[in-house]
């Protein structure tokens, strides 16, 4: 046998039977009929009965599940969701299992749970490849939009109430997160002056918040101006810039584990002759955000509103009666958010503010 | 009509390296069964024409034949079933035993897809006996001695099955022994009917055994006929500029280097 | 011959422990009668398994084939390079596939692009293309200076360390996707489903035995250009094949589960240390290596905590003593 042959039969073989995988493997599985719900990937999902047993593969989602009042129906969670306090002790107690992490979500853990529904972000780029894999499974997945700004957090919201038959819940809750938003407006676009702001989330290379992130759109709802809006994404500015940009209030973000000496950092970069220069440490407006209180700016989702609301006081503390708030904020960031006026009693407040006197104490 | 007793042949053959012209005007025939002795001082371009003959390179100008065949048309496999060459030396770094090492020489000749057949067997095993490898079989190569080398390189181009042996400068770092059996070897294939092409620096040793001798200077033949013919103390002042005493002894002949010529 | 039989066995035990361990438990029985559950329910939709059938013929054997293959064509791709750049130091990534991959892969993840109906597709697709162009790119390169093995290694740096750099002023000017991106480059073998699988597996399989086609080529190679002519190999345009075969392996293997180092460098080399030279028991060797020392790994990087750990790091640990061992104790007869 001519050995030129066997190799040109190999070869074409092995991309016929590629072509083909693909193909079938590509095909539309579902047809589309009365209960189908499109989501963030553009899939069409089915979901005939409303899911009691659910599984949140990211901290923001499982915050969500519990705005909508769905809490209880969580049975699966990932290492790192720790809002509000019930995941944490239902998980101490068992009745909450972990998934694993937040990119290596493991989808035996998953098929062990037998879940109803399991929610994954489009914005978490391994989880495209947990829908392929939970599909196969034949587990209902149901992606969420990226937030990466307000209106797709509403988005989310009304989608997950579509989803959990929770829609006069979702409707609830866009209404009180938007009419925050509007009263906070209110007090804040009378100010005159716009403070700058900068929000740093890594001190080596530096990094800070620049246009196009959620938590640009966080500042200008808190009636403040990025200082670093003129960079996209998360930039890295030069200490020049620092000093041109010359903010007029600075945050410092703590995520996960790394805990920074709030009083030793900003004693030492106060004898920076550079960070000395800015406004904010002139000014002594510098802010360190810690556990919580950097998560709810982080996370954004349910709680943007919250982080809205705690920058907005720090800015122009004299629009909201508010205690003065201390430079270093973690767990504790909501005894300082001041009751806006004729808030409604929601799901959401009921909720998670039960779960804050556990914090608290 | 080809030949059939003209193994190799030359024509007008040139060849140009970078700017310096390596070849020039070589033309030859050599015939089956001979053995061909070539000689010239280093750069007359004895490598480069070994090299042209099996294909490695090819000349700008001219044309070479095997058994009637151009080589400029012959397809790779083609050529390594006519012409065997023997290298200088192996790879150092080669971990290969000394049976492996021979299989290698029948690949132009394998039926087989995977491993070896018969006939390739029966060939090796002929050329362990011929060149009294036996002991040697699993040896790695580079634990062999150097005369041992010689007789291993000369088994792997045997069982190639070749019409035609190029070798390349045999005994250079053999001792005095070596260096005779290599030639007495190379001698013996030639009257079995391998044609026999062999470059060496040692032109004593050469002219003993060789049919005939092409002498080359700087890219050129300046002779080519039998030892007994050419070799003239005028030969090797033109060529080696070498003051040379040629000595005659019955069927031998030696020559014997007196002093340079400034 | 030895080797062969006892790496199929020692397969076929790591084979039943990996579809036996794992973050949802099993007995070993329950696991066995999973597997059969599975293949009698094969062609009825996916809602009729039971759990234990759902993970053990769903994830597990889909997962284990899928590192069959990426074993298989590491280690493989790895014994055609340094064959072809006769350096023991030498991987598949030497043509700067892997940088390639990366690039593809990062931009995918990068940009969001979904390809319609292809989204599931869009990043192994990215990085297949990238490796593949990259190879491309170092051919060129190489066969333009003058082809010779130490050309395509130059050229495979030149070309991966360019690509390479894209990929860090992406990372650096998107900070907020680095996770993400650092996460494949790590390899991972985490979201593997049935069409990864046989998208790996296949092609693996297929162009491995065409690479053994060519085993007896390999070892005439090794003589050297000059030689390997006289004999009949024109070892240039066969390096051009054997590098294409290679880089074709490497862009399968590294196009659904990331990079995986240390593999396609020290498996050839145990296989050698075993097996010897000839490349038509070095190939099915390393192969069966291969496979072996993947499956092992990704045994402990699925099991050894919560989070699962990058595959590759694992390799490394279990890898490199072993290959010390084998070092030292057979140096002596282990030249190159």
């Amino acid at each position: 046998m001519n050995r030129k042959g066997i190799v040109a039969i190999l070869v074409v073989a092995a991309m016929l039977v590629t072509a083909v995988v693909v193909v079938v493997s590509t095909q539309p599985s579902h047809t589309s009929s009365k209960g189908t719900i499109i989501d963030a990937y553009d899939r069409q999902v089915n979901i005939t009965s409303t899911p009691k047993k659910i599984i949140s593969v990211a901290p923001d989602i499982t915050e969500l599940v519990y705005a909508l009042g769905a809490g209880q129906d969580l049975v699966g969670v990932t290492d790192y969701c720790d809002y509000p306090h019930d995941v944490v002790s239902r998980v101490e107690n068992g009745t909450l299992k972990s998934i694993g992490g937040f990119y290596t979500p493991s989808a035996e853990r998953i098929v062990n749970m037998t879940p109803d529904l399991v929610f994954v972000s489009a914005g978490v780029s391994s989880h495209r490849a947990l829908v392929t894999q939970l599909e196969a499974l034949d587990i209902k997945v149901i992606g969420l939009y990226d937030e990466v700004n307000i209106s797709r957090v509403y988005d989310n919201i009304k989608l997950m109430g579509k989803v959990l038959d929770k829609q006069a819940q979702a409707d609830q809750l866009v209404n009180d997160l938007s009419s925050t938003l509007s009263k906070i407006d209110a007090k804040v676009s009378a100010q005159t002056v716009k403070l700058r702001v900068m929000y740093v989330v890594w001190l080596s290379p530096l990094s800070v918040v620049g246009n196009g992130t959620s938590l640009n759109e966080m500042i200008q709802l808190a009636g403040g101006w990025n200082a670093f809006g003129n960079m996209q994404g998360w930039a890295s500015p030069s200490l020049e810039t620092l000093l041109t940009n010359d903010p007029d209030v600075i945050l410092f973000s703590v995520m996960g584990g790394s805990q920074w000496d709030a009083e030793q950092l900003i004693s030492d970069l106060s004898k920076d002759p550079i960070w000395n220069g800015t406004k904010a440490f002139q000014e002594g407006k510098v802010y360190m955000l810690k556990s919580q209180a950097a998560n709810c700016f982080s996370r954004g989702g349910v709680r943007m509103t919250e982080a809205v609301q705690l920058l907005a006081e720090i800015l122009y503390p004299q629009a909201f009666s508010a205690p003065s708030i201390p430079h270093s904020i973690g767990d504790e960031y909501r005894d300082y958010l001041t009751p806006l006026n004729a808030l409604n009693t929601s799901a959401l407040t009921v909720e998670v503010a039960g779960s804050v006197r556990e914090v608290r104490g | 009509m080809p030949d059939e007793s003209v193994l190799i042949k030359i024509e007008g053959v040139a060849f140009k390296y970078d700017s310096a012209q390596t070849l020039d005007g070589v033309q030859f025939e050599a015939e089956r069964g001979e053995f061909l002795g070539l000689i010239g001082p280093n750069g007359s371009g004895k490598t480069t024409l070994l090299r042209c003959i099996n294909g490695v390179l090819k000349p700008q100008l001219g044309n070479i034949y095997l058994e009637g065949h151009p080589v400029a048309k012959m397809k790779i496999s083609e050529i390594a079933q006519v012409c065997a060459g023997v290298p200088a030396d192996i790879p150092e770094d080669f971990n290969i035993s000394v049976e492996e090492y021979i299989y290698l020489g029948r690949y132009p000749h394998i039926e087989n897809l995977w491993w070896e057949g018969e006939k390739d067997e029966k060939q090796v095993e002929e050329a362990i006996k011929t060149f009294e490898l036996e002991g040697l079989r699993r040896r790695k190569l580079f634990e062999v001695s150097s005369g041992e080398k010689e007789r291993v390189l000369l088994a792997k181009a045997v069982v190639q099955e070749p019409r035609i042996m190029l070798v390349d400068e045999p005994s250079a770092h053999l001792d005095l022994k070596y260096k005779l059996e290599v030639m007495e070897q190379l001698y013996e294939l030639s009257r079995k009917g391998i044609t026999v092409v062999c470059a060496s620096h040692d032109i004593n040793l050469l002219i003993k055994y060789c049919d005939r001798v092409i002498i080359m200077k700087k890219g050129k033949i300046v002779t080519c006929g039998k030892p007994h013919d050419v070799m003239t103390e005028q030969l090797i002042r033109d060529v080696y500029e070498v003051e040379a005493v040629v000595m005659r002894d019955g069927d031998e002949i030696y020559a014997v280097a007196k002093k340079p010529i400034r | 011959m030895m080797i062969l039989i006892l790496g199929s066995i020692s397969l076929l035990v790591l084979f039943t422990l990996y579809l036996t361990i794992g973050q949802y438990q099993l007995g070993f029985t329950d696991a066995l009668s999973a597997l059969a559950g599975y293949f009698g329910h094969l062609g009825s939709p996916a809602d009729q398994l039971n759990g234990p059938e759902k993970v053990v013929g769903l994830i597990r054997l889909p997962r284990a084939l899928a590192v069959i293959g990426v074993g298989i064509a590491l280690s493989v791709a790895g014994a055609i390079m340094q064959a072809m750049i006769r350096n023991p130091l030498v991987d598949p990534y030497i043509t700067g596939v892997s940088s390639g991959a990366a690039l593809g892969a990062t931009t995918v993840m990068i940009s969001g692009i979904t390809l319609m109906g292809l989204s599931a597709f869009a990043v192994p697709l990215a990085a297949f293309a990238g490796a593949l162009l990259a190879f491309f790119f170092t051919m060129s390169l190489a066969e333009g200076s003058g082809g010779r093995s130490l050309n395509y290694v130059l050229a495979g740096i030149i070309v991966g360390t360019a690509l390479s750099s894209i990929v860090n002023l992406m990372i650096s000017i998107f900070p907020q996707d680095v996770h993400g991106v650092l996460f494949w480059l790590f390899g991972n073998f985490n979201s593997i489903n049935w069409t990864q699988t046989a998208l790996i597996l296949i092609p693996a399989l297929i162009v491995s035995v065409i690479a053994l086609l060519y085993a007896r080529e390999l070892n005439v190679i090794l003589l050297g250009h000059e030689q390997a002519y006289q004999l009949g190999v024109d070892s240039r345009k066969f390096r051009q094949w054997m590098m294409i075969l290679s880089s074709v392996l490497t862009a399968v293997a590294v196009a659904f589960v990331g990079i995986i180092g240390f593999l396609g460098l020290i498996v050839p080399h145990i296989a050698r240390i075993v097996v010897g030279g000839d490349h038509r028991l070095l190939l099915p060797a390393s192969m069966i290596i291969g496979a072996n020392v993947l499956l092992a790994a990704d045994i402990v990087a699925r099991t050894a905590t919560t989070s699962e750990l990058p595959v590759g790091a694992i390799i490394s640990l279990i890898g490199a003593p072993f290959f010390g061992y084998l070092l030292i104790r057979r140096g002596k007869e282990y030249a190159g």
